[in-house]
């Protein structure tokens, strides 16, 4: 059975940016706009993998992962954060609430590959990845 | 005012005339030329002239000194003692020892001779008979008590060289010469000196004494001794003069206003105060003319409150003199009480014009000094050694509204600000009132202390206070709301930029997670198709140079905002330009550029934030392949003294900068104009490198070598050797701050 990696993001664009490098690499990709669905999505689905978008109107990713950490039946799943903001102070906020990662934007495809990858434990299926390119920020 | 000093000699003199009268009209014979045989006949004559003299002088003299008493003859003593050697009564005729009433009586039934006699002998007057050649042939006793000679030691000798009159004045003692020689009487003061060398003054009478024929046969003189008078008015005359002397040195003069009959009387130092004649006696209204209108404005309330009880009184006048000087005087005055009343008022006069002058001089200088005070935009305040209010001015009491109220000379600086405190005045004591006063009373005590003070009424106040070396303190408050709020909106609008740089580079993230992401894929899906694996090239290239803005535009808003960005570490400085070379390897070999490091033994170190540091070397070695011509070598030149500092020279054998842009490249978005062909560069690059260098306490210049090619030179502090390095300091720990992937 595929990798089910579930991407909550408002923005269109990054969503589809998402899937289209996940589903490159094999991984079954899910999408949530907000907040709210995510938690639901992530509750009913049991994904392996949550890619948590911070800013976001409704419920926000800090509020969502927090919720979906005290959720027993969610708190086991590992969240990456992927956020523009990318102060220190933002990077504390987001990893206070107990996730695995957190992925100031923009990031390279490649790097998102090998995040998930590492935190699946899993092999990517499909083509063999590039290899990720560090410093992208700069 | 001084006594009138009366000539008492004078007074004397007057007596005279009735010795003088006594003595010629009886025929210039006495008693006493009892002793010369050839005058015998004449004696009784002689003596009756003498003793009434004697009798018509001594009377007045008692009159003069005691006026009230009445015009009697003198009492004659009885009890007169024997003086020592005193000439035998045998040698006079006996007088008998009745009274002097029964004697009296007897002179006047004519049995006189004896009583003359006696009467002489025993008279309280000096009495000497001279001979026509003027030496002593009789004294009586009073002679022998005043002079201490008996009568056997002075007979023959001449009364001059016996007495001397040394000390008298030598124009008395010349016109007595003179007169005695004329045969003429003689009458003035002399200095005698006694047997035991005692002096005493005389008032000496001299009258020849003429036989029928008018020949001189003898010389009578009577003596009186007025030592005790002439003593008198010495010291009357020294204490006067001291008296005089001290009050022109004080400036103080007296006088005296008889009430009965009005006559103003004064010193000499009056006179001199209100330019009047000395010695003179005057009226009330003398004083009239000098009183101005002010004087007389001044005077009226102390003479009503007097009222008909004329008591002591003390006033300050201005006054104009006869001369027209304008002087202020203080007048003193009591008044003597006699049967009927007042009868004189007596008092001082001081001339207090300078004295006035200059307590308005110094009224006008603080007066000065207080409008000075007062017209500074500055509070001032004053406290006494013991920490009382001693002035403030009215700024200070603007500043401080709340406690107006309290700021009065006397009032304690801790009353002050104890009342300020529960009105709430401070704002840093609200809720701490106790610790705050204890806080703010330390500082003052210590009497040197700069401080800051937010007060209720919204006002900022810099307080500066300072002790004086004799114990006032002085204190000063500056409004510096202005500048404080001023501070505050700048500070305030710095931040507002930083927020807005901060969310700009966050808004333009997210559009740019597209660009990259989706070119980077598009690079990847469309590796073998020429024409667009180029077109999503040149996509993620541009994305990557908005990036790299973007990241520029947050470090230099940071850095300017004077956030802390650097955490130095001690480590090898090597490595690290080794690891932002091996980045650039790839770009660098499709040109054939190389990189040639020289480093000295032993390695370098120092003390540098990895991840910033490499940021600026990043920067450097990147801008130096963007001009080194294809197949040259970048140069790299290291060094490090503790007197030098460590140095990198970074040069590339580029053309080189413009000698006029060389300090501009590194100001915020200037760009060389050798890199205007659209090669790249936000204009940041070099101001972040700056400030990064800055912030590690070293520098980085740019310059052109001399061969050609231009070269940035990096300067850091010193870093020694010695220290070893206990844990070699690993590449990788920047990545660990770098919000890039974190993982728990």
């Amino acid at each position: 059975m595929r990798t089910t990696i579930l991407s909550i993001e408002d923005q269109p664009d990054i969503r589809r940016l998402i899937r289209m490098t996940l589903e490159f690499k094999g991984y079954a990709v899910i999408e949530a706009d907000d907040g709210e669905s995510g938690v639901r999505m992530a509750r009913e689905r049991k994904p392996d993998l949550i890619l948590m978008d911070v800013m976001m109107p409704g419920m926000d990713g800090i509020t969502a992962s927090r919720v979906l950490a005290e959720d027993a039946s969610t708190a086991h799943i590992p969240i990456v954060m992927l956020s523009a903001l990318g102060r220190a102070s933002d990077i504390d906020a987001g990893l206070e609430t107990g996730v695995r990662a957190y992925l100031v934007k923009p990031f390279s495809p490649w790097e998102l590959i090998s995040l998930v990858s590492q935190l699946t434990q899993s092999q990517p299926q499909g083509s063999t990845p590039s290899p990720a390119t560090p410093h992208t920020t700069e | 005012m001084p006594p009138r000093v009366t000539d008492a000699s004078s007074a004397s003199h007057a007596a005279w005339p009735w010795v003088v009268w006594g003595c010629a009209t009886g025929m210039g014979l006495g008693a006493v030329m009892w002793r010369l045989p050839a005058l015998w006949p004449q004696a009784p004559h002689m003596l009756w002239w003498a003793a009434w003299g004697i009798l018509a002088s001594a009377p007045w003299v008692w009159r003069r000194r005691h006026p009230a008493a009445p015009l009697e003859a003198p009492p004659v003593p009885s009890d007169l003692p024997e003086a020592p050697g005193a000439v035998p009564s045998a040698d006079l005729p006996q007088v008998s020892t009745d009274s002097p009433e029964v004697a009296m009586r007897n002179f006047s039934e004519g049995d006189d001779s004896a009583l003359l006699a006696q009467i002489v002998r025993q008279s309280s007057n000096v009495v000497i008979v001279t001979s026509a050649s003027r030496v002593v042939t009789w004294v009586n006793d009073s002679f022998t008590r005043l002079t201490g000679y008996t009568l056997d030691e002075v007979r023959g000798r001449s009364p001059a060289e016996l007495l001397q009159f040394e000390g008298s004045d030598p124009g008395v003692i010349e016109r007595m010469r003179r007169n005695l020689n004329q045969g003429l009487p003689f009458s003035g003061l002399i200095l005698n000196r006694g047997k035991q060398g005692q002096t005493y003054w005389v008032e000496l009478d001299i009258q020849p004494v003429r036989d029928a024929r008018g020949q001189i046969i003898a010389f009578v003189s009577f003596q009186y001794d007025v030592t005790a008078r002439k003593e008198t008015e010495v010291a009357l005359r020294e204490s006067q003069t001291f008296l005089d002397k001290a009050g022109r040195i004080a400036g103080v003069g007296g006088w005296q206003l008889r009430l009965p009959d009005q006559v103003l009387t004064y010193s000499d130092q009056t006179a001199r105060i209100l330019d009047l004649e000395p010695g003179v006696e005057g009226s009330p209204l003398d004083l009239l003319g000098m009183i101005t209108p002010e004087a007389e404005a001044l005077l009226q309330p102390v003479l009503d409150d007097l009222g008909p009880r004329l008591s002591n009184w003390d006033v300050e006048l201005p006054l104009r003199t006869p001369r027209g000087r304008q002087i202020w005087v203080r007048v003193v005055a009591e008044c003597e009480y006699g049967d009927g009343g007042v009868t004189a008022v007596l008092g001082a006069i001081q001339d207090i014009t300078a004295n006035r002058a200059l307590k308005a001089e110094i009224r006008r200088q603080a007066d000065l000094l207080r409008v000075a005070i007062d017209t500074i935009d500055e509070g001032f305040v004053m406290y006494d050694p013991d920490d009382r209010l001693v002035m403030c001015n009215e700024r200070y009491r603007q500043m401080y509204g709340t406690s107006a109220d309290l700021l009065v000379p006397g009032q304690r600086f801790e009353d002050i600000i104890r009342e300020g405190v529960r009105r709430g005045q401070y704002k840093a004591a609200v809720g701490r009132e106790e610790d705050w006063i204890q806080s703010r009373l330390r500082m003052h005590r210590d009497g040197n202390c700069t401080v800051v003070q937010h007060l209720d009424n919204g006002r900022v106040l810099r307080i500066l206070e300072r002790r004086m070396p004799d114990g006032h303190m002085v204190s000063f408050r500056v409004d510096i709301t202005d500048l404080v709020r001023a501070s505050e909106e700048a500070q305030a609008a710095n931040h507002a930029k930083s927020e807005f740089i901060a969310t700009i580079s966050h808004e333009l993230r997210t559009p740019l997670q597209s660009i990259i992401g989706f070119s980077q894929l598009g690079m990847h899906f469309a590796a073998d198709q020429p024409p667009y694996d180029q077109m999503f090239n040149d996509i993620h290239n541009g994305g990557q140079r908005m990036l790299t803005l973007v990241n520029g535009l947050l470090d230099a808003s940071k850095l300017d905002g004077g956030h802390h960005m650097v955490t130095p570490k001690r480590q090898l400085l090597a490595p690290l330009v080794s690891e932002v070379w091996a980045e650039l390897t790839t770009q660098a070999s499709q040109r054939d550029l190389r990189l040639a490091q020289h480093w000295p033994e032993p390695a370098i170190w120092g003390r540098v934030d990895a991840f910033r540091f490499q940021q600026v070397l990043r920067n450097v070695l990147a801008n130096a392949l963007r001009f080194a011509p294809d197949h040259s070598a970048i140069e790299l030149q290291a060094e490090t003294s503790p007197e030098q500092g460590t140095r990198l020279r970074i040069r590339d054998h580029g053309p080189g900068i413009p000698e006029a842009e060389l300090e501009a490249i590194f100001l915020p978005f200037v760009q060389s104009s050798r890199t205007r062909d659209g090669s790249g560069g936000t204009g940041l690059g070099l101001h972040i490198t700056r400030k990064l260098m800055q912030a590690h306490g070293g520098q980085i210049v740019a310059h052109n070598d001399p061969d050609g090619g231009a070269v940035m030179l990096l300067s850091l502090p010193h870093e020694p050797v010695e220290l070893p390095p206990a844990a070699p300091p690993l590449p990788a720990p920047a990545e660990a701050s770098r919000p890039m992937a974190l993982t728990t």
